[in-house]
């Protein structure tokens, strides 16, 4: 599958379209902002109001049929599909209800703008499929409504066989991924996600093993064939390597180990096999450290510390020195902080320090049974700590805590047990796990609590990461 | 892929009346690929003692009854498994009994080494459930220790609430999950 490029983005272009943009903005109909916040809690709905500005108001988008060039009909209905949810999906953008939209001029005349003003889009996305052999390739165009102007010009193309043209189908999906991901880094300056991946453990085929899965739920495969357990997965921000938790024997004795799984195959070799137990691996943002927790320090009580050390396995630094149990590690996006869980104070409670082991601090967030935490990584929104926790009883749920208003938000309600939050690499969505009676599956949801869906159908799903771009 | 090595470890004889020791011969390096296979079946480890017994030793020492081999000790469940309260690591009072009776065998068996695995039941979360259950596998080992089986014949290990004993959301589930369990394990 090949995704052929040529970028026609401007300078002048983005800043110009930016600042109609912000005038557009005031205009922007109430509408799409409700949504979301009803039914939050008054101090919940200040802070979406809050986190959503400093970030970015959403665009609203109209996404119509795509033209087709040369008969692609099949392939044109589903590229559609999968572009409206990724540009919906992104945060970045509210697209504008199909059922409002004029018609559009055959071919490549300019569309009536005054009439696709009246719908509310700030933006129009227009796309030209058409087929060559086994190619798929598509034009993609936004103008900005007001303006008439076109900003963004995108030619993308992948390998689909004709009989290969499914909805299901890799290649096709990621061409609007790719296209849904450019139109993000224009608006935002940052790459969206749609082209991201999901590792994650699930036993719908026997043991538990590793998978990855595309951003929304597609193209899931399995990875490891440890044959026993395989866990806690860590996808690196580039995409290329996971590192998870494995039994491995050692003369006829399983040891929980870290082990590196890579992009191109092979036995993943084991980097953290001390004699304790070494679990709850996590990368640092530039990918150059791994954090995680391990006993090996502490065989005789089981004590758990806090350790970093190279992907490769060399040059272990240990970070906290504590009777109690220290575990759940995640970096800031800076890479010099860390936050985490700890037992010191009786209880578990949610920790940062500085990556020295000074400056610790105790945050003192919503809810108890603390664990799980994740560090937003997008440095604009560097302050937000995702973490799981009880309301009371067992049952769990997902919360984000402000380190500038000292405030938690609940995101989700009604499961059993939330958990093991992961921010996606723009930190505008976050997937966790959650049960419902005796399933578990993991779920995306907007860093608002909007736009939740669920992921996985097979089988008993935990613990995913979300990395790789 | 690079073929397993071998081991040549020699299987442990066990003579339950008399508590004979058997030679062990020292092991290979471990293979360098992981061996997959679930860690609670113990692997079946037979092979013919290192020193055979001379002739006149069978006329005037009849062999014992009784002979257990690391198989026969999991599938009997000689060593039994104990339970803990919700979100502790410590040894109950009731639970006692069962260590001195798995500590007595141990001691009587002085070849047998001892994996304890602890686990959670499905409550609290994930992560932290990987650190309860080492802890719980510590204390039993350390308690283990105090009545007087080696430290170095005994391996811990935790599973956390990945692998329950019982499926469901019940009490009695639960409380079944929440537990310690013992693995004869070889040389």
């Amino acid at each position: 599958m090949a995704s052929d490029r040529n970028k026609t983005i401007s300078r002048r272009a983005l800043m110009a379209a930016s600042g109609s943009l912000a005038a557009l903005a005031a205009l922007a109909p109430a509408s799409s902002m409700s949504a979301w916040a009803a039914g939050a809690r008054p101090q919940q709905r200040e802070i979406y109001l809050e986190l959503r500005d400093r970030i970015r108001k959403p665009i609203t988008v109209a996404v119509p049929p795509l033209s087709l060039v040369r008969g692609a009909e099949g392939e044109a209905t589903i590229l559609l599909e999968v572009l409206r949810n990724d540009l919906h999906h992104s945060m970045v953008f509210e697209v504008v209800d199909p059922e409002f939209y004029p018609a559009l001029p055959p071919g490549d005349q300019a569309p009536d703008f005054p009439a696709w003003r009246r719908t509310g889009a700030e933006a129009l996305v227009r796309g030209f499929v058409r087929r060559e052999g086994d190619a798929v390739l598509v034009d993609f165009r936004i103008y900005d409504v007001q303006s008439g102007q076109q900003v963004i010009g995108e030619r993308v193309t992948g390998e689909v066989p004709p009989a290969q043209a499914i909805v299901s189908n890799s290649a096709l999906r990621r061409i609007a991924h790719a296209f849904a991901d450019v139109a993000v880094l224009y608006y935002t300056g940052i790459p969206g996600v749609a082209s991201t991946r999901i590792a994650y453990v699930s036993n719908r085929r026997g043991p538990k093993e590793v998978y990855l899965m595309d951003y929304d739920g597609y193209g899931d495969t399995r990875i490891t064939n440890d044959g026993g357990l395989a866990l806690s997965p860590a996808l690196s921000p580039g995409g290329e390597q996971i590192a998870y938790v494995t039994y491995r024997f050692h003369d006829g004795v399983p040891n929980v180990d870290i082990a590196m799984l890579n992009k191109l195959g092979g036995v993943p070799p084991v980097i953290a096999r001390s004699a304790g137990q070494d679990t709850s691996p996590e990368w640092s943002p530039d990918g150059s450290r791994i954090v995680f927790s391990s006993t090996m320090d502490g065989l005789r009580d089981a004590n758990a510390e806090i350790y970093t050390m190279r992907p490769d396995g060399s040059d272990v630094q240990r970070i906290t020195n504590s009777s109690a149990v220290d575990t759940s590690p995640t970096f800031s996006p800076n890479g010099r902080e860390i936050a985490f869980i700890s037992d010191r104070a009786g209880g578990l409670h949610l920790y940062k320090m500085a990556i020295d082991g000074t400056n610790l601090e105790r945050l003192r967030v919503e809810g108890s049974q603390i664990d799980s935490p994740a560090w937003n990584p997008n440095p604009q929104i560097s302050d937000l700590i995702a973490y799981a926790a009880s309301e009371g009883g067992n049952s769990f749920q997902i919360f984000v805590y402000s380190l500038t208003t000292r405030q938690s938000v609940k995101l989700t309600q009604g499961y059993g047990r939330a958990d093991s939050p992961s921010w996606s690499p723009d930190g505008r969505q976050i997937v966790f796990e959650a049960s419902q009676g005796d399933q578990n599956h993991i779920y995306a949801i907007g860093f608002d609590g909007s736009r939740l869906r669920q992921l996985t159908r097979e089988g008993n799903n935990q613990t995913p990461s979300w990395g790789g771009r | 892929m690079k073929a397993l090595t071998q081991r040549t470890s020699v299987a442990t004889v066990l003579l339950i009346a008399v508590g004979m020791l058997s030679a062990c011969s020292s092991q290979e390096p471990p293979a360098a690929e992981p061996v997959a296979a679930a860690p609670v079946q113990a692997p079946v480890q037979q092979a013919p003692p290192q020193e055979a017994p001379e002739a006149e030793d069978w006329d005037t020492n009849p062999p014992a009854s009784g002979v257990l081999t690391l198989d026969d000790i999991n599938r009997q469940g000689i060593l039994k498994a104990i339970y803990f309260d919700h979100d502790r690591a410590e040894i109950r009072p009731d639970q006692r009994a069962t260590l001195q009776a798995n500590a007595q065998f141990l001691r009587e068996n002085a070849n047998v080494r001892v994996l304890v695995a602890g686990h959670c039941d499905e409550r609290g979360t994930r992560e932290y459930n990987m650190a309860l259950g080492e802890r719980r596998a510590a204390a039993t080992m350390q308690y283990l220790v105090s009545l007087g089986v080696p430290r170095e014949r005994i391996e811990i290990i935790s599973y956390g609430e990945e692998q329950p004993a019982v499926p469901g959301s019940s009490e009695s589930a639960w409380s079944q999950n929440r537990r310690a369990q013992f693995q004869a394990i070889g040389n």
